[in-house]
């Protein structure tokens, strides 16, 4: 009895200590064929305080869409209850800011001063970028000088704008940055407070442990995706991603690494394989298991 | 090799590239004895599409303690080395003053980035390279463009001034020298050469190493410090 006791004291501390974690969703996860106006009329409904929005990844949002087009975006959001959560994009793994080509970094370097334009219309205060990108072609060492000199370039942009950067941990995919330590190393190279990760619990799967991260970065995490991994898949034909729950994550210490870093933001779920029927249950099944971490009642 | 002992004219180190000496793989440069040398590093204009392979030069120079002066300045004063970082020469007038630089006793180090040139200014390039400095030029080649590039080495073979291996920078120029030899091999290609012109040297490079300083490639950095004690 007084374990139990304990134990839901020790709930109720984790669960003040974390402040008021958001949910969010991505709006590349609108189902295809789903004007913005319905998927924000979903995203509400299924529970989410926000939405983050995908440069380059969506018709309604495009690096030529206007600032007037983006002002009306935000009009939209609000309308319907949200907020932007964060801007992110994929755009980088066709033009790395960490390639060889300057033409082609430059066009990198363009993305990411456009999220942040547009993060300032938007009301958002964070954007995602996928950071260096290490190939056969171009290897590791290149990749890491370079990607801090460009951090470096952008960052007083950001800062400029009230907006951080989070380099996403796409360990396995990036080839670049594969531990947090490593990570950590990168984010003191880069040395401004305007740079952090945009930490995915996903991304992580085989090459450690989700709560090991969330320890080690603590202040310099910007965003947390969500989203579980398969340990076991990833070598050949299935994907290693997985809802939440579903997958190898240990979730109860996850949780409570969010409590220990005191980490009070935004959680933005990634839902990697959708429902091949009822697409709009799958967005309030995931608004539900977030609402699950939150509480805490793993 | 021979190693030079010839001292040169006192010559003030550029110390504005020393704060770029901690980048990644400099560190274990440490010990490396202070050479005596001139050496002038000619910064590209805007026109160069690899700006940061100047930057690589003065990393590398500024860890291996080899007292170098930047210049912008055109015509080039005379030094009896002189570097030219990511050159994309299009201007007969100014190589010929290179030229006679040569010919005074210069050793000249000529990195192209003429690969990252749309086809006419490259055409140009081609054309002031043989007129001026007596070296053919192949169209560039795209290293990493092909299904099978992952079976190939990503590595240039160099024999001169140290034999070593340092890894291709995605684009290359082959060039042979009317009289003269090759000094590396890419794939069976060559994309560097040396010649004798006058009294001095030439060495034109057709796959960029700046970058690959920058980035604390040591045996580029050993290749590097060997070319400045060359004789």
């Amino acid at each position: 009895m007084i374990l139990n006791c304990t134990s839901e004291i020790f709930v109720i501390i984790n669960y003040v200590g974390a402040g008021h974690l958001k949910k969010s969703i991505g709006d590349n996860e609108i189902p295809k064929g789903w004007s913005f106006d319905q998927g924000l009329e979903l995203v509400k409904k299924a529970g989410y305080d926000g939405i983050e929005l995908w440069l380059g990844d969506v018709p309604w949002f495009q690096m030529n869409t206007t600032d007037a087009q983006v002002r009306e975006l935000r009009r939209k959001v609000e309308n319907a209850g949200l907020v932007v959560s964060n801007v992110s994009t994929g755009l980088h793994w066709k033009y790395p800011l960490s390639a060889r080509d300057p033409k082609i970094r430059e066009e990198g370097i363009r993305i990411v001063r456009r999220q942040i334009e547009t993060a300032t219309i938007l009301g958002a205060d964070a954007i995602l970028v996928v950071a260096g990108l290490v190939t056969a072609e171009v290897p590791y060492n290149e990749v890491y000088t370079r990607t801090v000199e460009v951090m470096k370039t952008l960052a007083p942009d950001a800062a400029r704008a009230g907006v951080r950067i989070g380099c996403e941990n796409c360990c396995s995919e990036q080839k670049f940055l594969m531990g947090p330590r490593e990570f950590l190393l990168f984010l003191k190279d880069v040395n401004q407070p305007s740079v952090g990760i945009h930490l995915d619990v996903g991304n992580i799967h085989f090459d450690g442990f989700a709560e090991q991260w969330i320890e080690i970065m603590g202040p310099h995490i910007t965003r947390i995706h969500m989203k579980d991994a398969m340990k076991k898949r990833g070598h050949c034909c299935d994907s290693v991603y997985t809802n939440i729950f579903l997958g190898d994550n240990n979730w109860k210490a996850i949780r409570a690494a969010l409590s220990k870093v005191g980490y009070d933001g935004w959680l933005v779920a990634e839902m990697e394989r959708r429902y091949g029927a009822a697409k709009d249950q799958q967005f309030y099944d995931t608004a539900a298991a977030l609402d699950r971490v939150i509480a805490n009642r793993l | 090799m021979h190693i030079s002992r010839r001292g040169f004219l006192g010559c003030a180190a550029s110390a504005s590239a020393a704060g770029l000496a901690g980048v990644a793989g400099f560190g274990g440069l440490a010990a490396i004895p202070r050479l005596q040398s001139e050496c002038l590093l000619a910064i590209p204009g805007p026109a160069s599409p690899l700006s940061e392979s100047a930057t690589g030069y003065a990393a590398a120079l500024s860890a291996s303690r080899i007292s170098f002066q930047r210049t912008s300045s055109q015509p080039i004063a005379f030094a009896p080395t002189i570097i030219f970082p990511a050159a994309v020469t299009t201007d007969a007038t100014s190589l010929g003053k290179v030229r006679e630089q040569i010919e005074d006793g210069a050793r000249v180090l000529y990195e192209s980035a003429a690969s990252y040139l749309g086809p006419q200014d490259f055409g140009f390039h081609k054309r002031i390279i043989r007129s001026v400095f007596g070296l053919s030029l192949h169209d560039p080649v795209h290293l990493w463009d092909s299904a099978d590039s992952l079976r190939k080495s990503p590595y240039v073979d160099y024999h001169w001034p140290v034999v070593t291996k340092i890894r291709d920078f995605s684009r290359a120029i082959p060039v042979t020298p009317a009289d003269g030899e090759t000094v590396a091999w890419l794939q069976g290609l060559p994309v560097a050469a040396k010649r004798r012109i006058g009294k001095g040297t030439l060495v034109y490079l057709g796959s960029p190493l700046g970058p690959h300083f920058l980035s604390g490639d040591r045996e580029a950095i050993r290749w590097l410090r060997a070319f400045c004690a060359a004789s």
